[in-house]
């Protein structure tokens, strides 16, 4: 901002100078016209004398003719001295001034009430940042392609290279990968909705005819398709029938469970077009269906439900709110944390707490019990992996924490095959330079993997890399 | 006059040429820039003969325009506007009946069916207009250009650019109703 003031100061001050210059520059002598007619009337009078001699002029007619051209001498000398004094009287320093003055006021003036220096430029063509693509996913690509002219009815590895070529912002690539991907499973109503997607990205955003087909074939085979139903709403604003739109739209609302991840975006996309016709996007919204109550029994993994419930106590909440029911549970789990508290070698007790935290969202609680939990019972497999995966790294490219490494060795120990330990200690030890061992951990992950996992081609690189 | 004065009203010169350019400008400014008069507007629709996408396809004529009330559209696959505003005339075609003529404007025949099997085709007939040249004889602009057609075959309006939703529900859609009667 300051920059900005500061330019502009300076090309005012840039703009003033010339004019500066001028008003205050001492006027040149006047000699220009007055000199130059003075030089043609000597030259008259001169010329008066040579007829007058050689008898052309009589005395008298050379006498008015050098009246004359006094005359007139007279005049422009007057019109020279008006001039120059004039000029020289008012060395324009006044207007010099007012000018230096009100130039940039007026500038001010004009700028302020119009000028928005905070409006966001506007590039010709806005187009996304174009992400760098890891030569790791080049070359996956590149492999995948060559891997697919031998062996064309690779379903899996078409899937891949179709997501991939979208995630690479290669929408037409896309849309030929999800055709073949289509040709060879052609009644899963999840592919056509990946391809009639990939079409519309393919169209800037248009959902086309043959888009539309496909979305409203795979609502057909499962009516719950969010993202075909959004889309097909999508289809109708395009075609102008903003209403169409939002029949589906609050339709699609009212079959979701509050915690839907769609959900944000629909309700936006009715707010936008119910304010373009003049409907009350609340009034117009159902409201969805209840969030899916996280069951502790769906939690990955499970071997027995969170703080168990007894027949009664089930019943008891069942008549709850779910806020009561929610506060019971949270007292509940409470409870059983006090009692590992006097017990701690209840290994059970502990995944038991672990599980109903983990539900609970509270992952650092989740991970402590866990701890109490291998403390308990360091032989128990699933507590490690438990342990392992609330702690893994974000990415399965850094190495993860001292914690972390610890439980997948004590995996390794339990479950000498298993693929994530193979991994994340093969990464460790080749991050450490221990090659031989990362060669041969990494070799036993290889050996289990299909022939066709997509991460093979990574794996073997990193391999070899190691040579 | 003298001559010093005469100078020095020369040297108002370039600011007189300014104000008047500048007015001119600004005049401008309070105008639409979308609007585009049509030379052809309440006139016959240029006399024309396009063959059709392809070899034994049907191409589109002047005869194809009289008797009925119908819009001529220009599109092009290379142009992304057409795009927009395909989803509306589908919706014209097939929910409202519209009869849809097309020129298809500097475009190669292959890419323009890949086009309309995409994203539909809600054309009664399309002529090819390879390099052109009909397209000049209606005035167009820029793809996409859409033309409202009388019965008697006489342009009666003309729209530049995409059609919104709200061209088709105000100006379109209206006048179509208007000129059926």
């Amino acid at each position: 901002m300051i920059g900005f003031w500061l330019v502009a100061a300076a090309l005012t001050a840039l703009a003033l100078l010339p004019l500066l210059r001028t008003l205050l520059r001492p006027p040149p002598p006047l000699e220009g016209a007055a000199e130059f007619a003075r030089g043609v009337y000597a030259a008259q009078v001169a010329e008066i004398e040579r007829d007058l001699k050689r008898g052309i002029l009589s005395d008298d007619q050379a006498r008015a003719a050098r009246a004359e051209v006094g005359r007139r001498l007279l005049s422009v000398a007057d019109e020279a001295a008006g001039v120059k004094v004039e000029a020289l009287a008012k060395p324009a320093q006044r207007t010099a001034l007012v000018l230096t003055l009100l130039l940039p006021l007026a500038a001010l003036g004009v700028y302020l009430p119009l000028g928005q220096p905070n409006l966001p430029a506007v590039p010709f063509a806005t187009r996304p940042p174009e992400a760098p693509v890891p030569p790791q996913v080049m070359e996956a690509v590149a492999k995948l392609e060559a891997a697919l002219k031998d062996n064309p009815d690779d379903v899996g590895a078409w899937g891949l290279l179709a997501q991939t070529y979208g995630a690479m912002s290669r929408p037409a690539d896309a849309v030929n990968a999800w055709r073949q991907v289509l040709r060879l499973s052609p009644d899963d109503g999840s592919v056509k909705g990946a391809l009639a997607e990939a079409l519309t990205v393919a169209a800037d955003g248009v959902v086309g005819e043959e888009a539309v087909r496909l979305f409203t074939e795979a609502v057909a085979a499962d009516p719950m398709d969010a993202r075909a139903r959004y889309y097909l709403g999508m289809a109708r604003i395009q075609a102008g029938d903003i209403r169409g739109a939002l029949d589906r739209w609050t339709a699609l609302v009212a079959d979701s469970p509050a915690d839907a991840p769609w959900l944000p975006t629909v309700r936006a996309r009715i707010h936008d077009a119910a304010t373009q016709v003049g409907l009350d996007p609340i009034a117009i919204t159902p409201s969805p269906k209840p969030a899916r109550a996280p069951s502790p029994a769906a939690a990955p993994g499970s071997g027995g439900a969170a703080p168990a419930l007894s027949p009664e106590q089930m019943q008891a909440m069942a008549g709850m709110s779910q806020q009561d029911q929610q506060a019971t549970i949270n007292s509940m789990v409470d409870g059983l944390q006090a009692k590992l508290k006097d017990n701690p070698g209840d290994a059970d007790g502990w995944m038991r707490l672990a599980r109903a935290r983990e539900v609970q969202g509270n992952l650092d609680a989740a991970r402590d019990a866990l701890r109490g939990a291998v403390k308990a019972d360091p032989k128990r497999l699933q507590a490690w992996l438990d342990l392992s995966r609330l702690t893994a790294p974000d990415d399965a490219q850094t190495q993860g924490s001292a914690e972390f490494l610890d439980a997948m060795a004590k995996v390794l120990d339990l479950a000498p095959d298993n693929p994530q330990a193979l991994y994340y200690l093969g990464q460790q030890a080749a991050n450490e330079g221990k090659n031989d061992r990362a060669r041969d951990l990494w070799g036993r992950l290889l050996k289990q993997l299909p022939a066709d996992a997509p991460q093979r081609p990574e794996l073997q690189r990193r391999m070899d890399s190691l040579k | 006059m003298s001559a010093v004065t005469r100078h020095r009203l020369l040297l108002l010169l370039p600011l007189a040429v300014f104000l008047i350019l500048g007015g001119y400008f600004a005049l401008g400014l309070t105008r639409d820039p979308s609007i585009l008069p049509s030379m052809l507007i309440d006139k016959p629709a240029p006399v024309f003969a396009l063959p059709g996408l392809s070899e034994g396809e049907k191409g589109l004529s002047n005869a194809d325009l009289t008797g009925k009330v119908q819009l001529i559209n220009v599109f092009a696959s290379w142009c992304a506007p057409c795009r927009v505003e395909h989803p509306l005339l589908m919706r014209l075609a097939n929910e409202q009946g519209v009869t849809i003529h097309a020129i298809n404007y500097k475009d190669k025949p292959e890419a323009a069916k890949a086009f309309l099997a995409q994203m539909g085709n809600p054309y009664t007939a399309i002529g090819a207009d390879k390099d052109g040249r009909v397209a000049i004889d209606f005035g167009v602009y820029g793809v996409p250009e859409t033309y409202v057609i009388d019965r008697q075959g006489r342009v009666r309006y003309r729209h530049v650019g995409p059609l919104m939703p709200f061209d088709v529900d105000e100006k379109i859609l209206p006048m179509i109703r208007e000129l059926s009667k």
